[in-house]
């Protein structure tokens, strides 16, 4: 199968709704958000790690996730990060604008 | 961050080792697929905290290591700030102990000073003491209420003494409830008696001052003897003495266990909550009760409470103080600012290879004051250490003299805020100039050129300007010193305390004798008492001779002259005083009569009067008084004719005596009229009936003053006076330990000034020599001889250094007044001083131009043109 290698050009707006996306279903620290979104899009989306941290983190100062550092099961000290309800709240309009978008782009690309 | 991201790559090669690739296949791609590990953390670092703070966080790093590298430049301005900023932060810390005492009382915001306004209709008759003393033990609103007043009629400057140990202090009578009813905490003993005690001599506490200058280090003062006025009293306790706060400002307190009869000083504690309106109908309430039980039921008396005033207030000397203290710290700051610019400037190359490589003008501006940031930080440590030792050292040095004007410095929260303030001055003063016009510069330019020789004519301005800015603040410093020194100069030379009173005070003490009234209540015979004291007085050993004085109003504020020919003149003598002495008067005082004779040893029945020469040629313009006929008194008024026997001078020196008279000092000043045996007490002005009483010593004259002081404590129960040397009694040592302190304080700040204005200038003018290298070079090669290089090398220098002292002098004009305004007897406007100073500080910015211009002359022109 084809792979996407998501770099921060080429889905600055998107990579944002995608990780909000894959909070939805619980708290995960980088590594797990990386690869749930990789499971997620049936291994069509990998996220490089340049983009995936700097985007976390700007999600985290804008208030939409929140990091806890806490500790894995090997020990190890870990940041695990959740969706607040303002990340809800944002997480609901960038779905409503993304599939407007692709809605758009689609017909774009169907027509004639 | 790091850990986070280190996290993420182990959890994706154990990812990938689960999926069957060798370990080091999986990490390799683990790797690959994350991408530069340095590039992942820079970028999430910009998103990360503050990006502000972690950048001038990575800048401070730099600039530490960039400082490593130049210690001489580090050491020396981080000297000079904390020099600098210590000096200012002490002169603050100075103000603030004046403002703001740190009083160490139990909640002072409840302690209310009492005003008692008396009833009109009784206005006249002494308010009952009975009523107060039913305060005592409080009420519903107040915790307690105390009296203070003075002692045995004695309030004010007295004298302590222990062994040989004599100091003037201040006394006052309290109630044995007034240091509880303050708060504060005894330093040694007690502070209160048990109410109705009464045994044995009086009882004081004393304050911490008087007991370090009284008693040994290690000694116990509690319990001790010292004499007050002669009169001994014992120390129970000792408590802290506050400059600023009225009620802990004295130095002796007597404790009265039967209360304080009239005391005008009265001091409330309001309990917790309590307003002083209540406090004022709670008094009013128990007032009226107390009056109507001793038979006055219509006494109404008002009690208004105060809030107890805390602080002194703001003199001039502490602006002056202030003012100086930032002054230094702004030609300091000019000087860094004027040393990083040139070092900016020759960091040219540095900065622009730094842009080359995509730094941005806010990097490389923040990278500068971080720079700056670094070496503050380190001076205003070194600073806070400095003005803790500082503040030491004048807490030892302060004189009592000055008490009033300047307390030891107090170690507080905002002393530490003011140098932090003064801090980020420096940083942003600095630092921001250079880095602000180093970031403009034309960096193309800059690499094109040979490392950034800040050769234009804008940086020769800008550089010219900061000298300008340093001499001018310096100026004012300067002429401020120069007249204190030469103030100081005046008054210690030894002829300064005759030329002041006409006469040697050195061996002279001076009190009062006082008497009470005869139990008939009638006059008492001043001519009949005078000589019995006097003779007493004169066999006491090492006293050489003694006189009294007492000063007279001529009756109806005229003196009446007659001139020889039976012409009669009265003379208007409005808030004037004649004196009324025994035989010996000035044969103590050691006058001589330069004219006439003095008053007979043994004295007479024939009241006849010695003057002044200044009285004489006011009543006698053109005429020898001696003979002339004299009357204290209007011409119709049934005073006396006297004779005039003599003319009395002064030891003066005949040069003081002219100035004295081309000050215009022609007036009525000294008249003496000896005392008869017919002489009674009612004829002085004063109520008391006190005489001042001169004695001259032989030898010792603190030993002798002792003796006269328990001789007169002895002799009269109702007033210990106050007797010392005269040069005391007129504050000659206080005033010179108080002008030395003040001195030594501007002269330190003074030369603070002038010696950063003349590294400023040293500076300016080398980096002047090193940017005109070539053409001083080409100058020498073609024969100029030495002199003209220097004249040019300082032609420059000399054009800022007059620009800055015509600015000086104007700033200086608004500060002399603030200088002259504590000196007192100064012409701020004297030309002289100002002339000195500007001839100094001219010289003083020639002479450090000269080392750099006389370098320049040792160019060698072959090597300069070689190396171009």
């Amino acid at each position: 199968m084809e792979r996407l290698v998501v770099r921060t050009d080429l889905l600055q707006g998107s990579l944002d709704l995608l990780i909000l996306r894959s909070l939805v279903l619980g708290p995960l620290h980088g590594w797990g958000v990386s690869k749930r979104l990789q499971e997620l899009s049936r291994d069509v989306l990998q996220i490089n790690q340049g983009s995936l941290y700097p985007a976390l983190y700007r999600l985290e100062r804008r208030g939409w996730i929140a990091g806890t550092w806490g500790t894995s099961p090997e020990g190890r000290k870990i940041k695990v990060y959740s969706l607040t309800t303002a990340g809800r709240e944002q997480l609901a309009t960038e779905v409503r604008e993304w599939t407007l978008f692709s809605a758009a782009v689609g017909r774009i690309l169907a027509a004639e | 961050m790091n850990a986070e991201m280190q996290h993420h790559l182990d959890l994706e090669t154990d990812y990938l080792v689960a999926r069957g690739l060798t370990p080091q296949e999986a990490r390799r791609q683990a790797a690959a697929v994350f991408g530069g590990t340095t590039q992942a953390l820079e970028s999430a670092r910009d998103l990360h905290g503050f990006p502000a703070l972690a950048e001038f966080w990575r800048s401070a790093r730099l600039a530490g290591r960039t400082l490593i590298r130049h210690r001489a430049f580090a050491i020396m301005t981080i000297v000079t700030l904390a020099l600098t900023i210590a000096a200012s932060t002490t002169a603050f810390s100075m103000l603030d102990a004046v403002l703001n005492p740190r009083l160490n009382a139990r909640d002072p915001g409840r302690l209310y000073t009492v005003k008692v306004i008396p009833d009109p209709r009784r206005i006249g008759r002494p308010f009952p003491s009975q009523i107060e003393r039913s305060f005592a033990g409080g009420g519903a609103t107040f915790e307690s209420y105390a009296i203070s007043g003075p002692w045995r009629g004695f309030y004010g400057d007295a004298v302590a003494e222990r062994g040989r140990k004599t100091r003037a202090a201040t006394v006052r009578s309290v109630s044995v409830n007034y240091f509880p009813t303050v708060g504060v905490e005894p330093l040694e003993g007690q502070l209160t008696l048990p109410a109705g005690s009464d045994v044995g001599s009086e009882r004081a506490v004393i304050s911490d001052r008087l007991r370090g200058e009284l008693f040994a280090e290690g000694e116990t003062a509690v319990p001790g003897t010292i004499l007050v006025n002669g009169r001994p009293i014992t120390v129970v306790g000792v408590v802290k003495r506050y400059e600023g706060v009225a009620l802990l400002s004295d130095d002796v307190w007597i404790l009265e266990p039967r209360g304080v009869p009239y005391g005008p000083w009265r001091l409330v504690r309001l309990r917790e909550h309590a307003t002083p309106i209540q406090v004022r109908s709670e008094l009013e309430a128990l007032s009226e009760r107390a009056a109507s039980q001793i038979g006055l039921p219509d006494l109404h008396t008002a009690f208004v409470p105060t809030p107890l005033p805390i602080g002194m207030s703001v003199k001039s000397l502490h602006y002056a103080l202030i003012g100086a203290g930032v002054a230094v710290l702004l030609i300091a700051c000019l000087n860094l600012a004027n040393l990083q610019l040139v070092r900016a400037m020759g960091r040219g190359s540095e900065m622009a290879a730094q842009a080359a490589l995509g730094a941005t003008r806010s990097h490389i501006i923040t990278q500068l004051l971080a720079e700056n940031a670094v070496l503050v930080g380190l001076g205003l440590v070194v600073a806070l250490l400095l003005t803790v030792g500082a503040a030491e050292l004048i807490r030892v040095t302060v004189p009592r003299g000055i008490g009033q004007l300047i307390v030891a410095p107090e170690i507080s929260w905002r002393m530490v805020g003011f140098a932090i303030a003064g801090s980020v001055l420096a940083v942003l003063l600095i630092g921001a100039v250079p880095a602000v016009s180093v970031s403009r510069v034309d960096l193309n330019s800059l690499l094109k050129n040979r490392a950034g020789s800040g050769t234009s004519r804008g940086h020769h301005k800008r550089y010219g300007a900061l000298v300008v800015l340093q001499i001018a603040l310096a100026l004012p410093l300067t002429v401020g010193a120069i007249m204190l020194l030469s103030f100081l100069w005046g008054i210690t030379r030894p002829s300064a305390p005759i030329e002041r009173v006409g006469y040697d005070p050195t061996p002279i003490i001076r009190g009062q004798l006082r008497w009470t009234r005869t139990d008939s209540g009638g006059p008492i015979s001043l001519g009949a008492i005078a000589p019995r004291h006097l003779q007493a007085i004169t066999a006491i050993p090492g006293v050489h001779a003694a006189a009294l004085a007492v000063a007279a109003r001529p009756a109806g504020s005229k003196v009446t002259v007659e001139d020889g020919s039976g012409e009669i003149r009265e003379v208007e003598t409005l808030l004037w005083n004649y004196q009324i002495v025994t035989p010996d008067y000035f044969r103590t005082l050691d006058r001589p009569i330069v004219s006439g004779e003095d008053f007979p040893a043994e004295g007479g029945a024939e009241a006849t009067v010695i003057l002044d020469a200044n009285t004489a040629n006011t009543l006698w313009p053109r005429a020898d008084p001696i003979g002339k006929a004299i009357k204290f008194g209007s011409a119709r008024s049934a005073a006396p004719w006297l004779r005039v026997r003599g003319i009395v001078g002064d030891r003066r020196s005949a040069k003081q005596r002219e100035s004295l008279m081309a000050a215009g000092v022609v007036r009525l000043t000294g008249a003496y009229r000896l005392l008869t045996g017919a002489d009674t007490a009612e004829m002085s002005i004063y109520k008391r009936y006190e005489a001042e009483l001169d004695v001259r010593a032989d030898s010792a004259p603190p030993v002798v003053a002792s003796a006269v002081r328990r001789y007169l404590a002895e002799l009269d129960d109702a007033y210990p006076a106050r007797v010392e040397l005269l040069t005391e009694y007129l504050g000659i040592p206080q005033q010179i330990a108080a002008m030395r302190f003040m001195t030594a304080l501007f002269t330190a700040f003074g030369v603070l000034a002038l010696g950063l204005a003349c590294l400023g200038i040293y500076g300016i003018v080398t980096q002047h020599v090193v940017d005109h290298r070539r053409d001083l070079g080409i100058r020498l090669a073609l024969g100029a001889p030495p002199r003209v290089i220097v004249a040019a090398v300082l032609r420059a220098q000399n054009v800022f250094a007059l620009l800055g002292i015509a600015i000086g002098l104007a700033l200086t004009a608004f500060t002399a007044q603030w200088i002259g305004g504590f000196v007192g007897g100064i012409g701020v406007g004297e030309v002289a001083w100002y002339a000195t100073t500007c001839v100094l500080l001219f010289s003083c910015a020639v002479g450090s131009a000269l080392v750099p211009a006389v370098r320049a002359t040792r160019i060698a022109p072959m090597e300069v043109l070689r190396a171009d």
